[in-house]
């Protein structure tokens, strides 16, 4: 394998302090993922997807320990100082949350909160920043970007949101996006959009995500490869082909069973 | 399984007005000239975007909103001639279990005051031992058991809340549940349990369902006939199979390439579908009037500044003037493998 690895995880593990002692949420957890391509993991509420990509960012909550190896594109994630991790967050490595309403400050138009990330991450002056950024806007499909960032969040659609979110993790052409249920809160035409739009931007930035999901319909559309977790590890992983065809572990088993069982195309009850 | 006519809905309309204190908006169509028919025992899907007017569809058949235009019929009764007292009783053929499950139970009461509310005003009659027995039977069809009763709403995942809202909704031994996307938030295994509970719950008391859903997949699930709502308007509707086989408008066409098939080798197909039926720019038709699905149509025509009826094309309705034409088919194999 000769690809440059734009994300290598090693036994990571986070344990966050309880009332009743420690628990374990991530467990030993080890993936690699090359540039340019797409990761999903795929799981029920509560396996530990969440706190894995939170992990990742340095962004566990207060108390957890945090243990093993991340390094992105070679530079280590885990225990990294706090000002390190600030140069990379939002920078060479970004995240897309599943609620596109929460991630956004609702008091600030939408041009303040792009430009935000270019004047801090690249030192660029406000009227620049704002002109990459409306470039960005058009980038990902938004129609009269210059507009837009005069606007509000409440002013623009749930898809619309998604869409600024999606140009807000880009901005700095992170080497790896990690993206929560993104498309899980839209209606079903829009997330048919994103995730072609994150297709595209892949082809076009050759970024390496990292995708988190629980619809096994999002994963075959657009995951090369995919993983499972359960109760915070991963039980099984793979190309997404090889996992469909011949998944090994019952937690896949069911999740594709679940899937195939309520698929637009399966042969329902009438 | 479907038997006499139950629930008539003739040209329904509903306006809200946009809010303004001095110059109120004029009133937006939210609904506009949706008519359908529910036999007992029967399930019919509601489908759409957000926007499409579904859960305002839900609210105005059950009178939660006032109607502009349009008649409702229970068992050819008319709805909006019935005193409030009248209504009320009716309300127990009528019956709704809400997308948020938490948010639909009273976090103060116990299951057990929960489960005996609707009983208390249906059947005053009841002993306390009686609707106590009562309500640990419904528990137990949704696949709780008796400890469940001393609880609280909070103690419950999403599933088993919704197994409780579904419990209370059948203690009134309703005609119709109103089901407005109530599996959403729920995660695909827990999903499938509750879809398959509804199923099962209509085979065994005979309940019709209105089952309202952006998720494809749980309609072709659950429902034998489907009505697509775009805008406030009726696009399709029909038999399910025959809808999701061969949809012809292409706004039906939309939401089923939109639906992402789990696997991996549908994958391309799906997507060089999406990209035939996408439009670049949403075009601007020279009149307000006319197909409300034409700004987002890949098969636009001048004659779409006419507003198309609901027409007869095969076993389905559509509202589409193109529809049929050899252009527009799209054949079941294009996304089905």
């Amino acid at each position: 394998m000769s690809a440059v690895l734009a994300l290598q995880v090693d036994g990571l593990s986070v344990t966050h302090a309880a009332a009743d002692g420690a628990r374990t949420v991530v467990s030993d957890v080890s993936f690699s993922l090359p540039r340019g391509r797409i990761l999903g993991i795929a799981g029920e509420s509560g396996c530990g997807k969440t706190q894995l990509l939170l992990a990742l960012l340095g962004l566990s909550p207060p108390g957890a320990q945090v243990g093993g190896s991340a390094l992105l594109s070679g530079q280590q994630l885990v225990g990294a100082d706090r000002r390190v991790l600030r140069r990379l967050r939002g920078n060479r490595i970004a995240m897309v949350f599943q609620d596109p309403m929460t991630a956004l400050n609702p008091y600030l138009t939408i041009g303040t909160q792009l430009a935000e990330v270019l004047q801090v991450h690249r030192g660029l002056s406000k009227s620049q920043a704002l002109l990459h950024s409306q470039r960005m806007l058009e980038a990902v499909g938004i129609d009269a970007p210059a507009r837009r960032l005069r606007q509000h969040p409440h002013e623009l659609s749930g898809g619309m949101r998604q869409r600024v979110l999606l140009a807000m993790a880009l901005l700095c052409e992170p080497d790896v996006l990690l993206a929560d249920e993104p498309t899980t809160a839209l209606d079903v035409t829009v997330q048919a959009q994103i995730l072609d739009l994150l297709l595209d931007l892949r082809e076009r930035l050759g970024m390496a995500v990292v995708l988190v999901t629980h619809d096994m319909g999002v994963l075959a559309q657009v995951a090369d490869d995919v993983a499972v977790m359960h109760a915070g590890v991963l039980v099984e992983q793979g190309p997404v082909q090889q996992l469909f065809d011949a998944p090994q572990s019952t937690a896949t088993q069911s999740l594709l069973a679940a899937a195939r069982q309520l698929s637009p195309t399966a042969q329902g009850l009438v | 399984m479907s038997g006499p006519l139950l629930l008539e809905a003739r040209d329904l309309a509903v306006h809200y007005r946009s809010p303004g204190l001095l110059r109120p908006g004029p009133p937006q169509a939210a609904l506009q000239g949706v008519s359908l028919q529910l036999d007992r025992g029967e399930a019919l899907a509601v489908v759409g975007e957000s926007g499409s007017g579904k859960s305002t569809l839900a609210r105005a058949l059950l009178r939660l909103e006032a109607l502009s235009a349009g008649q409702v019929l229970l068992r050819g009764e008319d709805l909006a001639i019935l005193s409030s007292q009248e209504l009320r009783a009716k309300r127990r053929d009528l019956q709704m279990i809400f997308q948020d499950p938490l948010a639909s139970l009273d976090p103060r009461m116990r299951i057990e005051q929960i489960l005996s509310q609707p009983l208390r005003v249906f059947e005053p009659q009841l002993t306390a031992a009686a609707r106590n027995a009562r309500a640990l039977q419904a528990l137990q069809q949704v696949g709780l058991d008796a400890s469940a009763l001393q609880r609280w709403p909070h103690q419950f995942s999403g599933g088993q809340a919704q197994r409780i809202g579904i419990a209370r909704a059948l203690l009134a031994q309703p005609a119709l549940l109103v089901c407005d996307e109530p599996v959403s938030a729920l995660d695909l295994p827990i999903r499938l349990q509750v879809l398959q509970l509804l199923a099962q719950q209509r085979e065994q008391a005979g309940v019709a369902l209105l089952f309202i859903a952006h998720d494809l997949a749980a309609v072709r699930f659950l429902c034998e006939r489907t009505l697509v709502l775009y805008r406030g308007k009726v696009m399709e509707q029909g038999p399910t199979a025959a809808l999701f086989n061969s949809p012809l408008h292409p706004y039906t066409q939309t939401l089923l390439a939109a639906a992402l098939p789990a696997d991996p080798r549908a994958a391309a197909a799906s997507r060089a579908r999406r990209r035939q039926l996408a439009v670049g720019a949403p075009l601007s038709l020279p009149s307000a009037s006319g197909c409300v699905f034409a700004a987002r149509c890949a098969f636009v025509q001048p004659q779409c500044a006419q507003t198309p009826l609901l027409r007869q094309v095969g076993d389905v309705q559509v509202a589409c003037h193109r529809a049929g034409e050899p252009a527009l088919q799209l054949r079941g194999s294009d996304i089905s493998s």
